[in-house]
């Protein structure tokens, strides 16, 4: 827990000089040095522009904002901004308690849909509506050896078609096409729900996660994708053994260099950069149409009001300026991913992998293709998906009995709210 | 001179010298055991209010099949962590006692070195042993050409419990073989001796008198190895989490994810309740067989 100085003496300031005083008390999770720093700087920033307010600023880890933050906010004691992970369990159960403020009209009344796609907003909500903005963001896609590509004379895929040609010529030239390992059982959603987000439509997503009743889950859609994904698996694209490989030891193979892709998230892009000799690049799943793009992941944990603070004008003028791009351009500055788009332009001296990353991105909340991590839909999702996934890649399983098993435990959540 | 009393003595002085250590195990013991009986039987997410649901915990327990699955592998894992190593412990432990093995002292600390181990290290370690790339078990099977045994042990659902109950058979046979050792240090030599004149062979030794003098070790290894492969968690929860699919989903993991996933405490209190049953129930019979028949006193 660290008090911010220039929050201090701003207050210090402002207080000698006699002026009417906001006071917004912010918790969040930026604790890491550089992270810190950045929060400091826009925190400035918007004091700087907004004499009247002062922002009292706590750095917590993530555990101990999830520990303390229900207890204090329902106090009345804690803060006027937090950060609230997305998802039934944390943010699910903010909303249904009544602590958080609906920021839908404020979102309207921002015009934050145009620093955001319309996904990507309600990715910073619950069930359709908006409660918060990001700073940063998170997307799933595929990394590739550029040193394999190279000597099998391939290139970053556009379409669907194209992709599956590239995993048959790097199978047949003896190598592994795909890097996997589900010991860990999550990286395994990511393979199903990569292909679901590039077979379904737009309409057909956002129903599955809308939390709606309906049969969303059967969609032919997702009987296709998981019968790609069992494609895949019989024609060995995947890593020999994946079921007993775990996702770390999956990452250290992937850089040994004997493989040409790897689907996960921006997340790895540190690892990655770490090892000089490896040179890698990224692109996202390439769709039949390019109507069906979309990738997974979003804005990463959002900074919300709470509905206990008496100050709620002020707050929603902070968070509107944290959307903003001279804002977002910092967290590129670290190499972390901002959640409002910037072009690769934006970030000078940036590693051509994060140019990768920065324009995938970009892609995808233009195309309004900013999909989900669908294991928020339930508190039992992961659970379900996750050990589907691994009877599905053991083919131990039919892709109609998996996407039954997927909509019975919508079912079952949507039927017992 | 007058008799020395011992604070023992004065009933209410014990009692006061009792109470530090009761107040530490209430609040660590009894009071989280209640809480959990309490919780059971409502429908409760950890954070919204309670609501009280009687007994609909645990008619849906009776219900769940997964339940059932996991008790299946709890009882599967008697065989890996209790059967096996009871078994190897019991052979070894004849062997150095009989054959007066020197050196006896080294295997004792040999074997029960896992037992000291904690169980998320075991687990890591054997975590790697058994991968399908670099894995110990691969090598091995490599430098004699038997690569194609190789199976990725833990990612098969006809493996994987197998695998991690194979890792606790390593973990518990060295506390069964140090249990057994003591025993048999106990049997005086005079017995043997007489053994001997009447001509009786090292098996003959060992079954006429060896096992039937055992039987307070059998009891002890029993009931201490049984009630572990009920409650076993970390090896589980490291080395699948319960996967493939569930096939490795014991008991406490499932109360675990209950808790701490599905965000249903309710649940899982009622679940907790039910494997600390099964363990009362059946460790209370257990024992009961082991101090069962009549008792070989020796003089």
């Amino acid at each position: 827990m660290k008090r911010v100085g220039s929050a201090v003496i701003m207050l210090a300031v402002c207080c000698s000089l006699g002026l009417a005083q906001t006071k917004l008390v912010l918790w969040d999770q930026y604790y890491r040095e550089a992270e810190s720093e950045a929060m400091n700087t826009i925190v400035a920033r918007f004091q700087a522009e907004n004499p009247g307010i002062v922002i009292e600023r706590t750095t917590k880890t993530l555990d101990d904002l999830k520990l303390v933050l229900k207890m204090s906010v329902e106090s009345g004691k804690g803060p006027d901004i937090m950060q609230v992970n997305q998802g039934e369990a944390d943010m699910g159960s903010f909303v249904k308690a009544g602590l958080l403020v609906d920021l839908t009209d404020a979102a309207k009344a921002k015009k934050w849909n145009q620093s955001f796609s319309e996904g990507a907003l309600k990715s910073m909500g619950y069930r359709g509506k908006v409660y918060g903005v990001s700073t940063t963001a998170e997307i799933v896609g595929f990394y590739y050896n550029k040193a394999v590509f190279e000597k099998l004379g391939l290139k970053a895929p556009q379409t669907f078609a194209e992709l599956e040609a590239l995993l048959a010529k790097v199978k047949q030239a003896g190598l592994t096409p795909i890097n996997f390992g589900n010991l860990d059982a999550w990286a395994g959603i990511h393979e199903w729900s990569g292909l679901q987000h590039v077979y379904t439509t737009r309409r057909e997503l956002d129903d599955m996660m809308s939390d709606k009743p309906g049969k969303f889950w059967l969609a032919d859609a997702n009987v296709k994708a998981a019968e790609k994904l069992q494609a895949w698996v019989k024609a060995g694209y995947y890593s020999k053994s994946f079921s007993a490989i775990g996702y770390d030891d999956s990452a250290s193979a992937f850089m040994r260099g004997d493989s040409a892709l790897m689907f996960t998230g921006n997340w790895l892009m540190g690892e990655f950069l770490k090892s000089p000799d490896l040179k890698v690049g990224f692109f996202p799943m390439p769709a039949a149409k390019s109507e069906l793009r979309k990738a997974i992941g979003g804005p990463g944990i959002p900074f919300c009001v709470s509905a206990k603070t008496k100050n709620k004008d002020a707050a929603i003028k902070f968070l509107d300026f944290l959307s903003r791009k001279d804002n977002a351009k910092l967290w590129a500055k670290l190499a972390m991913l901002p959640a409002v788009a910037v072009d690769e332009s934006d970030v000078e001296g940036a590693d051509p992998l994060f140019k990768d990353i920065l324009r995938a991105y970009k892609g995808a909340v233009e195309g309004n293709g900013v999909g989900y991590y669908i294991d928020w839909v339930s508190p039992t999702f992961y659970d379900t998906c996750s050990s589907s996934v691994q009877k599905l890649m053991a083919l131990e399983i039919t892709p109609q009995d998996f996407v039954k098993a997927l909509d019975a435990d919508y079912q079952k959540f949507v039927g017992a709210k | 001179m007058k008799p020395h009393r011992s604070a023992y003595d004065s009933i209410p002085k014990g009692l006061a010298y009792l109470l530090p250590g009761l107040a530490v195990y209430a609040l660590f013991v009894l009071v989280p055991v209640a809480r959990t009986l309490a919780f059971s039987f409502f429908e409760w997410d950890g954070l919204s209010p309670r609501t009280f649901v009687g007994a609909a915990n645990y008619a849906e327990l009776l219900r769940d099949g997964r339940f059932y699955g996991s008790l299946s592998h709890n009882l599967a894992l008697v065989l890996y962590l209790l059967a096996l190593p009871g078994a190897i412990g019991l052979f070894l432990a004849a062997i150095v006692s009989m054959k007066d093995l020197r050196g006896g002292k080294f295997f004792e600390i040999l074997f029960f070195a896992p037992q000291i181990l904690s169980l998320v290290v075991v687990s890591v370690i054997w975590k790697w042993i058994y991968n399908p790339g670099t894995g110990l078990i691969v090598s091995l099977l490599g430098s004699v050409g038997l690569e194609a045994l190789a199976r990725p042990w833990l990612g098969e659902s006809r493996y994987a419990l197998g695998a991690i109950g194979l890792t606790g058979t390593w973990v518990n046979f060295g506390f069964a073989f140090v249990v057994f050792l003591s025993g048999f240090k106990r049997i005086p030599d005079s017995l043997y001796e007489s053994a001997d004149i009447d001509g009786a062979g090292d098996f003959r030794k060992f079954v006429s008198i060896g096992l039937p003098l055992l039987r307070k070790e059998f009891g002890l290894v029993a009931t201490f190895l049984f009630i572990s492969s009920l409650k076993v968690f970390d090896l589980v929860y490291v080395m699948t989490r319960g996967g493939p699919g569930n096939s490795t989903e014991v008991l406490s993991l499932y109360v675990f994810k209950n808790a701490f996933q599905f965000n249903r405490i309710g649940y899982a209190s009622a679940l907790a309740v039910a494997l600390a049953l099964i363990i009362f129930a059946l460790s209370n019979a257990l024992s009961l067989l082991a101090r069962k028949g009549e008792d070989y006193e020796i003089a």
